[in-house]
């Protein structure tokens, strides 16, 4: 080989510097569109703010923990504070689903097997993954980014470390599951329980527990979905995912017959699930006691621990219904990747719409209407009851017999147990015209003998007749309105507590007559119950029914006394034709493009419990999309309105002095001064801010500070701690949180998330929350509090009054009809007004029009054929029209997909700014161009578009308006600037390939000049030798 | 050394350079296959990559002293070809990465990985090459 000449040396370093050269050429603009996904990864401020400091205490938004955000002792003690929360969440959010003998609470030190391989982390395993594939108890929250380690000032409390500090807990059976090599398994279509084979449980290791250990038997199930990853209807086995599957069966009958033989003195079985598990099985197997414990999140499992030992009581009540077969609600039929259908005329839609296949192709029908949850089983089981509707019809029965209640609920909505028992009395009724709500007066007694907690749950029924069945209004038999907690209550002890219920929560929205909301006319019930079942019994009772069932089974009679009634003459159809929220604005319908019996194609019949037997439905509706369906489909249908104001009728870029911070106190309907102070600013100013990446850019002119935005309620992540660069503290999902039923919690839990935003800067949180639980399988389920839209109200108008008061917007998404993973990008979702306002609408209404919410991110499906982010119906006419939203509205994450980023119809029908908006770099049709929401719209106005520009002045005001009111404005006086600097991997990118092209091209002189010299040389040798 | 069809391969360079050529070759067919079936074909990256076959090969086939830069130029087209090529997958790249389905994706991971193994070993023969004599 010998050795390398210099000619040779230099073109080798010419190949490694210019493929250096190369890839930063060819990176540079990659990673340029990502600068803000990247800074935030890296957490990256490019932009400060500069003051003289002679604005005074600039601190307009302060901590509960002091003004530093940079110091260490206050974030911890924060931090702290959180976890203290978190524990008392878990401790007043699990539910007790049965308890027979006394099985709970165990003893303190009680000499116990924990079972179940979702039990253990495998300690050889990586936990910094912790989701799919990861061994172990589900804790939450599950976005594919989020871990419980994640959470690096607190430490991270298992399952098995909180059990071994109250228990003695046998180290045989865990070492073995530790290490049996068996777990969960990510495939979304082909998903896995986890469960270890009974076989694992060898002779020698069943000894472990025959002297000891045997206290209780306490077996975990657990159950896991996610971001993008539903659960399925049918896994492997055949059967849903929900329900218990062989090994877990195969276990409990051997914890059953141990329990036989006498070893084992108790069978626990805890619930580890966010998704509605299959319960209904486990009385054949002679368990104890059930705890629901959802996924409680990094150190709730200490609360676990505190129930199970007895020094706290567990108050929590269900706020999903957990039926006997997941696949008995009428949802069901159009739900999930099995059950989501496409076009009948997939070819034509194909090559009819510009946007990518996969994004015009699919479509659902709520075709159950109102009735998911309670509101299905509930209502069904009233007309059983009733002997109306063909209630026991055998459609919709899980055993092929008439339908019946027992047969398909294991625990209906709001059910709980407690270690001691509660007598609660309704007291008095009363009704105020002025507030318009109905205030009922309880007091609860503790009659047992151990201190603990009472949720008061109030429910109504409204009348259900002739002009109902005439105009297809739907009514659930009870509809949760109202609920209160009392506190602590020793033996012997009462509390009196008032729950107010609004009116408007008894209305119906009439979609075909009134087109409006109604108060019906007949007889109004009110009633306090144990559960959504047991306030139903009561009612029942009421109307003087006989043969109700207990939700075990057994006989009851229900208790009349608990019930308030009153009786209307008169459909009232003007009560709420009005906004609540806005003055002089009427409340009429807004979305029948998204019921498909508007438009002229293939028509669906909605459940109705007129008659069960024939509107359940059983088999989906092929549907053909018409030419005018597709239109839109293809959703690029934004064009420029006749009378369209032109961008001249605009001043732009007359500076008038107004400072961004100046618009802190101005009022959203103070036009004259929002105009002057939006006139200062040119389109390529306003145009900037369009385009999201976990923040938007600062706008100099006005100083308006760059924003920094993030996921989720649950844990604050992407933007992280000012101080040290981790992410928030990691919560117990948001059922449980919801499951507590207690205000004065979820008050606490949302001031602090508040108090972390300001140490991280954060200005918006994108957040779950709202969207219902419209089947049990939503992947998502975990980020969003229940099955029921009231609820969900309810809580969202706390949360968001007692987070954004620490100057954070909250953005609740996704808006709206988002409930399931599957399809999750595009799917066509059809439904009628009715059940789009009082179940899905209704959920997020809370948030918007009663707690001052200022963020909403909309979703990736469609509302009818229109895509959320172009749906006018929801961001313009109810959000800012009927409810008066003044907030800031983006879409879900872009990242390039072409259905999502027609920008001028998003623009034009409401959108503020788009979320992740970076470049599409794929070849394919999905990805859009490298011109993003910014230049677009610019572009638009530019060739004198003057409807974009008004919009685009809109949209500006929007995000100031909120932006104003948040922690970013904290240091912003008169005197501020905004101070720009490249981050350090920008200046890296540019240096290497300063440096690269220069070596290159100098290695390449060298080269062709020894190149040359050499050729010389050899002519020269070669005359030489010629001449010679 | 050998002799293919008349043509002396006198030195491990060359050897090594018509082993790039040919994986360039084969690389790029592949990526044309497998992308095109994944709807994620972009033509920068097959002419890259075959320009960086063509010039490899050509470097070790035909007998011009000019032709001496060809692996340094055939470097420079198979690192294109690379990065354009993961550019264009940065789709189905950030969904596999993140774990969900939401980028973009366009066919499986194995194709990605297939082609930039393939090409990645093109790049690292063809540059070994740079430092070695064509002739002897």
């Amino acid at each position: 080989m010998g050795t390398i000449s210099r000619r040779q040396f230099v073109k080798g370093a010419a190949g490694i510097t210019s493929t250096v050269f190369a890839t930063t050429c060819v990176g540079a603009p990659v990673a340029e569109s990502y600068r803000g996904r990247i800074n935030t990864a890296l957490g990256i401020d490019t932009t400060s703010v500069t003051s003289s400091g002679s604005g005074g205490d600039t601190t307009y938004y302060k901590s509960d923990y002091g003004t530093d955000i940079y110091d260490a002792t206050a974030l911890q003690k924060l931090e702290d504070d959180c976890a203290a929360a978190a524990i008392e969440e878990v401790e007043g959010g699990v539910v007790l689903l049965k308890n027979e003998n006394g099985a709970l609470p165990l003893q303190k030190g009680a000499s116990v097997t924990l079972f179940g391989q979702n039990s253990f982390e495998n300690p050889d395993v990586d936990t910094a993954s912790m989701g799919f594939g990861y061994t172990g108890p589900t804790y939450g929250p599950f976005y594919s980014y989020h871990t419980p380690s994640d959470t690096s000032t607190v430490k991270w409390v298992t399952y098995l470390s909180a059990m071994q500090e109250a228990f003695d807990v046998n180290p045989t059976v865990t070492e073995a599951y530790q290490t049996s090599g068996y777990g969960r398994v990510k495939d979304a279509e082909n998903p896995e329980v986890g469960e270890a084979p009974v076989s694992l449980l060898t002779d020698d290791l069943r000894a472990s527990w025959a002297s000891q250990y045997n206290d209780a038997a306490i077996y975990m199930i657990t159950r896991q979905g996610s971001e993008d990853c539903d659960l399925v209807l049918e896994d492997s086995e055949g059967i849903s995912q929900l329900a218990l599957h062989q090994n877990e069966k195969d276990l409990l009958a051997l914890l059953q017959a141990e329990k036989a033989a006498g070893t084992i003195k108790r069978i626990i079985v805890l619930v580890n699930s966010s998704w509605a598990v299959e319960l209904g099985d486990l009385a054949n197997y002679d368990v104890d006691a059930i705890l629901w414990v959802g996924t409680p999140g990094v150190v709730g499992f200490t609360g676990v621990a505190n129930v199970l030992d007895g020094e706290a009581s567990p108050s929590g009540k269900l706020v999903d219904t957990y039926a006997k077969n997941s696949l008995s609600a009428p949802a069901i039929t159009y739900a999930q990747a099995k059950n989501t259908q496409k076009w009948s005329n997939l070819d034509e839609v194909l090559d009819t719409c510009n946007d990518t296949d996969r994004f015009v192709q699919s479509y659902l029908i709520y075709a159950e209407g109102i009735y998911v949850g309670y509101k299905y089983y509930e209502t069904r089981y009233e007309d059983a009851i009733l002997g109306q509707g063909n209630a026991t019809s055998t459609a919709g029965s899980s055993t092929g017999s008439a339908w019946n209640y027992t047969d398909e609920i294991a625990y209906p909505f709001g059910y709980g147990l407690s270690y001691t028992t509660f007598q609660q009395t309704l007291d008095s009724c009363s009704f105020d015209s002025t507030s318009d709500t109905y205030t009922l007066s309880v007091t609860v007694t503790n009659t047992g003998n151990v201190a603990a907690r009472s949720v008061v749950e109030v429910y109504a029924q409204t009348p259900y007749g002739d002009y109902e069945k005439q105009n297809k209004v739907e009514k659930s038999a009870v509809v949760l309105v109202g609920f209160a907690k009392t506190s602590e209550l020793e033996p012997g002890a009462s509390e009196t507590v008032s729950v107010e219920v609004e009116q408007y929560l008894l209305a119906s929205y009439d979609y075909t007559k009134a087109k409006g909301y109604i108060l019906s006319a007949g007889t109004y019930y009110l009633a306090i119950g144990d559960d959504a079942h047991d306030a139903l019994n009561n009612i029942l009772a009421a109307k003087g029914a006989k043969g109700m069932v207990a939700v075990d089974g057994s006989s009851t009679s229900g208790d009349a006394s608990n019930v308030y009634s009153w009786s209307t003459s008169d459909v009232d159809a003007s009560r709420y034709a009005m906004s609540r929220y806005v003055d002089s604005q009427q409340v009429t319908n807004c979305f029948d493009d998204a019921d498909l019996n508007n438009l002229g194609t293939d028509t669906i019949t909605y459940l109705s419990r007129s008659d069960w037997d024939a509107t359940f439905p059983t088999e989906p509706v092929a549907v053909r999309a018409t030419p005018d369906m597709m239109e839109v489909l293809d959703g690029n249908f934004y064009e420029t309105p006749d009378d369209a104001p032109s961008v001249s009728d605009f001043t732009q870029g007359e500076d008038s002095g107004i400072t961004f911070v100046a618009m802190r106190d101005v009022d959203y309907n103070d036009e004259e001064t929002w105009n002057v102070f939006l006139n200062q600013l040119t389109v390529e100013e306003m145009a900037s801010i369009l385009p999201d990446q976990n923040g938007s850019v600062a706008i100099d002119s006005i100083t308006m500070p760059a924003s920094y935005r993030g996921d989720d309620m649950d844990q604050l992540q992407q933007v992280v701690f000012k101080l040290n660069g981790e992410s928030g503290f990691n919560w117990p999902c948001a059922i449980v949180e919801a499951s507590t039923w207690d205000i004065d919690h979820i008050t606490k839990r949302s001031n602090l998330t508040g108090n972390e935003s300001i140490f991280m800067g954060l200005t918006e949180i994108w957040s779950g929350g709202p969207n219902i639980h419209r089947t049990p399988f939503n992947g998502r389920a975990s980020a969003y509090y229940s099955e029921d839209g009231n609820l969900d109200y309810l809580i969202g108008e706390v949360v968001s009054r007692e987070c954004q008061k620490y100057g954070v917007i909250l953005g609740y998404k996704h808006m709206v009809l988002n409930d399931q993973e599957a399809n999750r990008e595009s799917a066509a979702t059809f439904a009628n007004e009715q059940a789009i306002r009082e179940e899905y609408l209704r959920a997020f209404e809370g948030a918007y029009a009663k707690g001052g919410c200022m963020g909403c991110m909309t979703a990736f499906n469609r509302i009818g054929v229109t895509y959320a982010g172009s749906c006018s119906a929801t961001m313009q006419d109810v959000m800012r029209g009927e409810w008066g939203f003044k907030g800031v509205i983006c879409s879900d994450a872009c990242v390039g997909s072409d259905y999502k980023t027609h920008y001028a119809t998003n623009l034009a029908n409401g959108l503020d700014y788009w979320c992740w908006d970076m470049a599409g770099f794929g070849p394919g049709s999905d990805s859009s161009t490298a011109k993003l929401s910014n230049t677009v719209i610019a572009e638009d106005i530019e060739n004198g578009d003057g409807y974009l520009l008004k919009a685009l002045r809109d949209a500006t005001k929007h995000t100031v308006y909120a932006q104003v009111r948040t922690s970013n404005i904290n240091g912003l006086d008169d005197s501020s600037q905004i101070v720009h600097a490249n981050a350090w991997w920008e200046n890296a990118i540019t240096g290497t390939q300063i440096v690269s092209g220069v070596l290159t091209a100098g290695l390449l002189g060298v080269y062709v000049y020894d190149t040359v010299k050499a050729h010389k040389a050899q002519d020269g040798e070669d005359k030489k030798g010629a001449e010679a | 050394m050998a002799q293919v069809k008349g043509i002396k391969i006198q030195t491990a360079g060359a050897w090594l350079s018509l082993v790039c050529g040919a994986l360039s070759l084969v690389t790029g067919i592949y990526y044309a296959v497998a992308a095109g079936a994944a709807n994620n074909f972009t033509a920068t990256v097959l002419a890259c990559f075959l320009l960086g076959a063509v010039c490899a090969l050509a470097y070790s086939l035909v007998p011009s002293d000019w032709a001496d830069i060809l692996n340094l130029v055939a470097v420079v087209f198979i690192v294109v070809a690379i990065l354009e090529f993961i550019v264009s997958s940065i789709a189905t790249l950030a969904d596999v990465l993140s774990g969900i389905t939401m980028f973009g994706s366009s066919g499986g991971i194995q194709y990605i990985a297939i082609t930039l193994v393939l090409g990645l070993i093109a790049l690292v023969v063809e540059l070994v090459s740079c430092f070695m004599k064509r002739t002897k």
